[in-house]
């Protein structure tokens, strides 16, 4: 209480006004609306308004959106005490609290509404905030309490699923590429179901090409590859491995790679010819294309093959 | 994080040794077939290498519908077929009651749409939009029908690591496939140039 009375007498931003606020609750209710508070000046500094609360897993809220809502919530069971403690707000103040108040339940409704709406009303929201800056921090939060979440636990349970999700999201993102500038969560499914759907067709293709490669290609590879791997100890080549992986080699190329594939085969069948023109054929792959790193790394494989042939 | 060398190397001696079993180098089977036995390993060993997922499961269960699949898949993963084969039991049922709901919900929001506001119309439109997304998503992951939406989302970001590496460490055994046949021509053709490149370094 009493740091709601200093706020609207000091000076401070919008920002710590919360701040404080938030603080003053934590001490009334469970620890766990402290994590609101963080995420709510967070949220405040970084403007970004997206749709909060579709119910589903249709919705994609960032935490944003979902700190006003808590931050409705949080403040809505300390409704009636601060609105004994703004008695004295004048009729001015009054009439921006229900603008405000009208806003934030349009924009909270956004469990109704659809994204662009919402994130219209949320600028909205955002600006007329600020407009309030001279009037108690008190009022603002009055204004956004008129929330009408159902229950705490509701909203609590509400927020880890969308927290849960907006993180899997950021995986995905960060798996499928060029997809860092898509926000939306439609969108990234979109993406998503795109690239899956696309990796397939490659498996489909790439099976196809290599039936039509197989019966060409010298069938002793395959049999002696198979062979080679499923009589020798697997730690052989996972030496190798390791051993190709210690070097530095300048960048992870698919060449490094698809060289350490065959390396074990090579050094287990030094005597078979299939597999000898196989390893020659890598390097050749290697010297056509990619000049440095391979040629780089050339260097570095074979002590390792000498190693194992003898 | 998954995306090793030992994981790649796992699956390549997987579908090396389901090429074998399914007896795709032989020159008796139609392209058709060819190309299925060789997908066929591919799948299975990749379910292998990344061990016991959802999607993994799934993929096994699709594969070993087949009754000609079975032997092969059987014969190939050996133990980890029984624990790979799990039995989604729930799997049937709950399509059906979502199939249900579907429905009503599709006649409650027709009805919804026309009595509401058009601001309530659009989110159930997103809302629609979204579902219908993740259905689609559902019918691509393997096993996906059964899985809510988290386990769907961590389920496909799986799924879509593990066909990448499938799909780099085809690509590369094409390439030396390919690279190696032509080296057997040029060989047949007589240019003594490229044996004496390859054979220095040897």
């Amino acid at each position: 209480m009493q740091c709601l009375q200093q706020a609207p007498v000091s000076d401070l931003s919008v920002l710590e006004r919360q701040r404080l606020h938030f603080d003053w609750q934590q001490q009334e209710q469970p620890s766990r609306h402290s994590y609101d508070a963080d995420l709510c000046v967070r949220s405040l500094n970084s403007f970004t308004c997206f749709s909060n609360g579709l119910p589903d897993l249709a919705q994609y809220s960032m935490p944003v959106a979902s700190n006003f809502e808590e931050a409705g919530v949080a403040v809505s069971n300390c409704n009636p005490k601060r609105r004994r403690a703004e008695s004295s707000p004048k009729s001015k103040d009054e009439s921006n609290c229900k603008r405000g108040k009208q806003e934030t339940g349009g924009g909270g409704g956004g469990r109704s509404e659809s994204r662009q709406q919402n994130n219209r009303k949320e600028a909205s929201g955002d600006t007329s905030s600020y407009k309030n800056e001279e009037h108690p921090k008190a009022d603002y939060i009055h204004v956004r309490a008129r929330r009408g979440q159902a229950t705490d636990s509701h909203s609590l349970a509400e927020r880890v699923r969308r927290e849960r999700i907006s993180q899997r999201m950021k995986y995905l993102q960060e798996l499928v590429p060029g997809c860092s500038k898509i926000t939306g969560k439609a969108g990234m499914l979109d993406e998503i179901i795109n690239y899956v759907q696309s990796l397939q067709r490659q498996v489909e293709f790439l099976s196809m090409k290599l039936a039509a490669v197989n019966p060409l290609a010298a069938d002793n590879n395959y049999s002696n590859c198979s062979m080679g791997i499923s009589s020798e100890p697997m730690e052989q080549p996972f030496l190798h491995f390791n051993s190709l992986q210690a070097h530095p080699c300048s960048g992870l190329d698919m060449y490094m790679d698809s060289s350490s594939d065959l390396v074990p085969d090579g050094s287990s069948f030094v005597s078979c010819s299939a597999l000898n023109s196989l390893y020659g054929v890598e390097f050749q792959l290697g010297r056509g294309t990619a000049a440095f790193p391979f040629q780089s790394f050339q260097g570095n494989l074979l002590p390792n093959n000498l190693k194992m042939e003898i | 994080m998954q995306l090793t060398s030992s994981f790649k190397l796992v699956f390549l001696k997987q579908m090396l040794r389901g090429f074998l079993l399914s007896d795709a180098s032989s020159n008796s089977m139609s392209f058709h077939e060819r190309k299925n036995a060789i997908k066929l390993s591919a799948d299975a060993a990749i379910a292998f290498a990344r061990g016991r997922t959802r999607w993994s499961q799934g993929l096994i269960t699709n594969l070993s519908k087949n009754e000609k699949n079975k032997e092969i898949l059987k014969s190939l993963l050996g133990r980890e077929y029984d624990n790979l084969r799990k039995p989604c039991g729930n799997s049937l049922k709950i399509p059906r009651s979502k199939k249900i709901l579907r429905r009503c919900l599709r006649m409650c929001s027709r009805r919804k749409k026309a009595g509401r506001a058009q601001h309530i119309c659009k989110s159930i439109l997103a809302k629609a939009l979204a579902k219908k997304r993740i259905q689609v998503l559902k019918k691509l992951v393997p096993g996906g029908e059964s899985m809510d939406g988290f386990s769907l989302l961590d389920e496909t970001l799986d799924y879509a690591m593990s066909l990448k590496a499938q799909v780099d460490v085809m690509r590369r055994l094409l390439k030396t496939s390919k690279a190696s046949l032509n080296i057997k021509q040029m060989k047949a053709w007589g240019q003594g140039g490229l044996d004496f490149t390859a054979g220095g370094h040897l």
